[in-house]
């Protein structure tokens, strides 16, 4: 049937207004406006609307479509995945570790590639303190890069999609399969064996989040939203998977690895399509396979290694990008000796939106007035502030509230007794800086993991201040009050020792552990050049 | 001769209606702005609108009187007004609430009058008819037809199958 174009006034429009009115739509009404008619098909097709649609989740625009025909194919291979590349720095929820990923597209392969940002400590080079000579300074110059020849993350332009395990297909709680709650396959097969597929969250409602929840991000982290990191079924239900673009979170993924034996290359397909397949295979740690589930199908050719699930969030950029007002916040790494090198966020939080302390930090109340009870208002204020953050907690101990020195056992190494013995420049500036500093583990160690507190600063301004330093490694950098957190394998007994946080520039910072007699110091991590990391 | 503040133009539709506005209302509009620059002397020479018929003229003019102090748009509005189609200020989406000739009437007469606030306003009203909706219920509100083959309309469907919400 040939249309009449003078029925509809839209079509009539000259096609540069045709084109101004789609460069305010979605590109999934591109796709339903291009099924309407040969017209808008044309239109709806035009790469002069694909090129910033594809642009906009890029750093950098780039000028041509690399591999890809057109930029509306390039958008079309990745549109599930895009927002890995526009969100780019990723953290996972792997135990204790945790790991840190830096997401970027790859234009002359036409993939999205996740790379693990890995840290290399040099050898310190361990030196005494000029203020207090038992204190050893050790020395800290990472080598801060990309793992690239094992990619975390690597969607190819033809990734394939990895149907999700369907082993009780009549059980309703697994979601139905829709573009989103499938898997993809990603070209991560480094050694022959090793699979990974990438799976899309579904963000949990934050009226569902209690502080004993569950969540990826962890609550201490800044985060538009939160999914939930614990799963009885692999992370299959429709609870955790989404059916509905809607659903779908752009703030956190899941990653699934696993290993499998074969005698000859396995499809993907094969591997995940047929519920036979699956169970002969899978490991014991997985309660889906447990009831009425059959145990030989498939022939036995397949082992299958149990499996592996990471779920990663990303980093609002507000609470990362240093700002004239945050000069300090930003990805770091520190120097935890025998652990290596460590990754932190370090972000200063507006007083509005400032958590209240940890519990345990109730003895810096002393510690803070003990020293400066002539102190401003914002000693007041930080007083106010120390609360318990996990109200349904256990009772605390009475020394938690009273005793001047950090309660529970004392951990190796835990020295000395916290006491100032410090002096110097202690006249404060009047231009200070404002306001809390906090110090979260991105990755971690078997003591404190990934998602914790590293050290707390409550109040870099007057309230916390110490003194300047004037002794030659660190002269004129200001010296605050922190809160060092501190466990015992395993996480346990975690505790806040003093400490003090001296502020040697906007780049390096450095931690007094008055507990245990050493400085450590904390690099910021150059995201800029990590983004041109080869 | 009156300050710049109170002058006067006198604009002509096509329909031929003189229509007297402000010289500052008239020169939201960069095509009358550099006419009046060209001719030198506002106010006597009437100004004609060719394109533009009394009733869109006079609903253009009255977009041009409420917008008549807005500061002049920077570079970087452009890129931003891109991003987001849904942020049509209260006031412009009471005055985009009109039937769909006169909807496209006044992109065209924006676009040839050169207003530029205008024109985008006006075309995401557009995109916003079309967000959310499947390939027949645009059909519906553009009242456009269906001219493909069935094969070509399986090819498009398949083409465009990554965007099916399931």
């Amino acid at each position: 049937m040939a249309s009449d174009p003078n029925d509809s006034p839209l079509l009539q429009l000259p096609t540069e207004l045709i084109q101004h009115i789609l460069s305010y739509v979605e590109p999934h009404d591109l796709a339903q406006a291009a099924q309407t008619c040969r017209h808008l098909q044309i239109q709806s097709y035009d790469d002069l609307l694909w090129q910033p649609i594809v642009n906009r989740s890029l750093p950098t625009p780039i000028p041509t479509p690399g591999p890809t025909k057109s930029f509306r194919d390039l958008y079309v291979a990745h549109h599930l995945h895009w927002f890995l590349v526009k969100h780019r720095i990723w953290i996972g929820d792997s135990e204790p570790g945790g790991k840190l990923l830096l997401a970027r597209y790859n234009e002359s392969t036409g993939s999205i590639e996740g790379n693990t940002v890995v840290a290399t400590r040099g050898v310190p080079k361990a030196s005494l303190w000029e203020k207090d000579p038992i204190v050893i300074v050790h020395s800290f110059e990472p080598r801060i890069s990309l793992d690239t020849n094992r990619p975390a993350v690597k969607l190819d332009i033809d990734s394939s999609d990895a149907d999700p395990p369907n082993d009780q297909p009549a059980d309703r709680a697994y979601a139905a399969h829709s573009t989103y709650s499938k898997e993809t396959l990603m070209g991560t097969v480094a050694e022959s064996g090793l699979y990974s597929s990438l799976m899309l969250c579904r963000a949990l409602p934050s009226s569902a989040i209690t502080g004993s929840t569950y969540v990826w991000p962890p609550l201490r982290i800044p985060a538009p939203s939160r999914t939930r990191n614990v799963s009885q079924d692999g992370y299959n239900s429709v609870g955790h998977r989404p059916t509905r673009l809607s659903e779908v979170s752009h703030n956190n993924f899941r990653l699934r690895r696993w290993v499998e034996y074969t005698g000859r290359r396995t499809n993907p397909n094969f591997i995940f399509g047929s519920g036979g397949g699956m169970s002969a295979t899978l490991g014991i740690n997985m309660p889906y396979f447990a009831p009425g589930m059959e145990s030989t199908v498939g022939g036995g050719m397949t082992i299958r290694m149990p499996e592996d699930i990471t779920t990663y969030a990303t980093l609002p950029e507000s609470c990362y990008i240093p700002t004239p007002q945050k000069p300090w916040q930003g990805i770091w790494c520190g120097d935890y000796s025998g652990h290596g090198a460590e990754f932190l966020l370090i972000t200063q939080p507006d007083a509005r939106d400032e958590s209240p302390l940890p519990r345990g930090t109730n003895w810096l109340r002393r510690w803070f007035r003990g020293n400066r009870r002539d102190s401003d208002s914002s000693n007041a204020s930080f007083v106010s502030a120390v609360e318990h953050m996990d109200t349904d907690d256990e009772s605390h101990s009475p020394e938690d509230v009273d005793t001047f020195e950090a309660p529970g056992p004392r951990l190796d190494g835990f020295r000395r007794p916290p006491v100032d013995t410090i002096v110097g420049d202690t006249q404060d500036y009047d231009d200070v800086p404002t306001g809390r500093l906090e110090a979260i583990k991105l990755t971690g160690d078997p003591n404190v993991p990934r998602g914790e507190y590293t050290f707390i600063a409550p109040d870099i301004g007057h309230g916390g201040f110490v003194r300047i330093a004037d002794e030659e490694l660190f002269r004129g950098a200001r010296v605050v009050r922190s809160a060092g957190h501190i466990a015992g394998r395993g996480f346990t007994h975690d505790q806040y020792t003093p400490s003090q946080l001296i502020m040697v520039s906007h780049d390096t910072l450095a931690q007094f552990w008055q507990g245990f007699g050493h400085i450590s110091y904390y690099k910021r991590v150059d995201l800029d050049a990590l983004m041109e990391c080869q | 001769m009156a300050s710049e503040a109170e002058q006067t133009v006198k604009l002509v539709s096509s329909d031929n209606v003189e229509i007297v506005t402000e010289r500052k209302v008239a020169e939201r509009s960069m095509l009358i702005k550099n006419m009046i620059e060209d001719l030198g002397a506002p106010g006597e020479e009437p100004i004609p609108i060719m394109n533009v018929s009394e009733a869109v003229l006079r609903k253009v003019l009255e977009w041009c009187t409420h917008h008549k102090n807005d500061p002049a748009p920077s570079q970087d509005d452009d890129a931003d007004s891109r991003k987001k189609t849904t942020d049509i200020e209260d006031w412009d989406q009471k005055f985009m609430q009109v039937d769909q000739e006169m909807l496209f009437e006044i992109i065209l007469a924006a676009n040839y009058m050169d207003i530029k606030a205008l024109l985008d306003v006006g075309c995401k009203t557009v995109a916003n008819m079309i967000k959310g909706k499947s390939p027949e219920e645009i059909r519906k509100t553009f009242n456009i037809q269906n001219d493909f083959t069935p094969e070509e309309e399986d090819q498009i469907r398949r083409e465009n199958e990554w965007a099916e919400d399931r």
